[in-house]
């Protein structure tokens, strides 16, 4: 018969020196030290027999209570260490959101004060003046507490022309012109041109027609002007390096100009141009001799690669950003010109908080105007400049 | 654990060795985590009349947690990884219980060498060559790697 030996670690009841603790668990003949299995069985989580396949039962010594003060113990220290990780995450997040949100706050309230007069200011940031010299701080309700951070917000979107911007600025300036609880009657009134709010509207809806008509007509215009003044002419030649023999240059610029899009966006009008020439279509009735053709069409694509990425950072650089966050300083120049606009017989009479968006939005139609003025005039010069004959002295 | 289950293990690995293992023993006298063994490639399979080399690391742990077995040579099996020569097989995973010893495993892994499971691969390739049965082309290419790397 062979000697009787724990299955685990194999120990030999001869052997075992220290007289530990043996058992039978099952019904076929394994034997084992009781640690040894005990070690076995909560690390496999599997309480049967490795040979007959029975169950094997393990006891606690413990009392009820004790086994069971140990489970809620493992509960709670799971749930505190949950708890300690939402803390964190939810703290981090937290702090950054509202971070971001009183920045935006601290702008809205100060461009806020920048435009309005200042008993509307105050009237809009909720700050009530006792006397002379004492003010209170009203509580600041739901609708301060939303409406004044989407100030900033606004004013960036105002510079873009897409569905999302428009539409962020039509519910804020809905809910701002919206008193609470929703009375028809004062949102009739507070519509009216001479009323602050209805201003805003005005000049709103005065900006999609803008916007429409600038993207018609006064895009595609400068698109030409920016190709003409002086992208085409160094990326151009490149590619009509890398293509001498194949691409006829008038040729080329016609195709160029033909493959500019009617509209993009105005911050990519850079990175479009470039594509733009990227993408001008071969001439079709100048093939270039067939055992030229893949080493052009190679030299064509790395040209192709290394423009889009020289293009990529003309354009989401930090001019981009500053060009995006520039409408936040347009209050400041508003209220400025505002003053100026002030001045005139017309304007005098009006709430100062309208004069102010007017004085903006002619601001802002100024500043495109001048743009496109400046980029007609490069355009024009750089059209215009000739090689000089040479002049015996 | 108490290092006296692999005193055991080597003794009876000196003293009597299954059918097919050729070697079991230490590195280093010193060291009892660290195992060569030789096994002979199962008869009428592609792997026969080849002895193979394996290395063994013991965790401290064992027999609790199953040792690891690795390939030295690389070889074209389903169940062993090419490169590392890491061996798929369940019961040196989670399968593991005991009861199974250092030489019985190798005489497991050596079974697996005769019968893959393709459908649980460390090695398309060679595993899409088995599900095919192309028995040729199986032989063809085991004997190949085996040639090239043992």
């Amino acid at each position: 018969m062979e000697e009787e030996k724990c299955w685990i670690c194999l120990e030999t009841h001869a052997e075992d020196v220290e007289n530990k603790k043996w058992v039978r668990p099952c019904a076929c003949s394994l034997t084992a030290h009781e640690q040894c299995l005990l070690d076995w069985l909560l690390e496999s989580k599997n309480l049967t027999c490795p040979q007959c396949g029975s169950g094997i039962r393990i006891e606690s010594a413990s009392s009820v209570l004790g086994s069971k003060s140990i489970a809620v113990y493992d509960i709670m220290q799971t749930a505190y260490r949950t708890g300690l990780k939402a803390l964190f995450i939810g703290s981090v997040a937290g702090a950054s959101i509202s971070s971001i949100y009183s920045t935006l706050f601290a702008i809205g309230a100060a461009q806020l004060r920048v435009m309005c007069p200042t008993d509307m200011a105050f009237k809009a940031l909720g700050v009530s003046q006792v006397s002379d010299t004492e003010y209170k701080l009203l509580p600041l309700d739901g609708k301060r507490l939303t409406l004044i951070p989407m100030i900033p917000v606004c004013l960036v979107c105002s510079r873009m022309n897409n569905s999302a911007a428009n539409g962020i600025i039509s519910w804020v300036m809905f809910l701002a012109s919206v008193s609470t609880p929703l009375n028809y009657n004062q949102l009739v009134s507070s519509l009216k041109p001479s009323e602050p709010i209805g201003t805003l509207w005005l000049v709103m809806e005065a900006r999609l027609v803008y916007m429409y008509l600038y993207d018609k007509y006064i895009l595609p215009k400068l698109s030409h002007w920016i190709a003409e003044s002086f992208t085409y002419r160094r990326d151009l030649e490149m590619l009509l390096t890398n293509n001498a023999n194949n691409v006829n240059q008038g040729g080329a610029i016609r195709n160029i100009l033909a493959a500019f899009p009617n509209a993009f966006p105005r911050i990519d009008v850079e990175l479009e141009v470039l594509d733009g020439i990227n993408n001008a279509p071969e001439q079709p009735d100048q093939d270039p001799p067939v055992a030229d053709n893949q080493q052009n069409r190679r030299n064509q694509e790395q040209h192709r690669i290394a423009q889009r990425r020289r293009a990529r950072n003309i354009v989401v650089g930090v001019d981009t950003l500053f060009s995006m966050l520039s409408p936040l300083l347009l209050p400041s120049a508003s209220s400025f010109a505002g003053n100026i606009l002030g001045k005139l017989p017309f304007f005098k009479k009006m709430n100062v908080f309208s004069r102010n968006v007017i004085a903006g939005s002619i601001l802002v139609v100024l500043n495109d105007l001048i743009y496109i003025g400046v980029t007609y005039l490069r355009a024009k010069d750089r059209k215009g400049l000739r090689i000089a004959a040479y002049k015996k002295k | 654990m108490s290092p006296g289950r692999l005193l055991r293990e080597l003794g009876q690995a000196q003293n009597e060795l299954p059918e097919g293992v050729i070697a079991l023993e230490v590195v280093d006298d010193a060291d009892l985590y660290h195992w060569t063994a030789q096994i002979e490639g199962p008869p009428s399979s592609p792997f026969e009349n080849t002895i193979f080399d394996l290395t063994i690391t013991v965790p401290d742990q064992y027999p609790i947690k199953p040792p690891t077995f690795n390939f030295k040579n690389r070889i074209s099996h389903p169940n062993i990884d090419f490169k590392t020569g890491d061996i798929c097989l369940d019961v040196l995973s989670d399968k593991w219980s005991p009861a199974w010893t250092l030489a019985s495993a190798l005489v497991a892994i050596r079974q697996l060498l005769g019968s893959p499971e393709p459908d649980s691969p460390l090695n398309v390739d060679s595993a899409n060559l088995w599900r095919s049965g192309d028995t040729s082309a199986i032989n063809a290419l085991t004997r190949y790697y085996i040639e090239k790397y043992n």
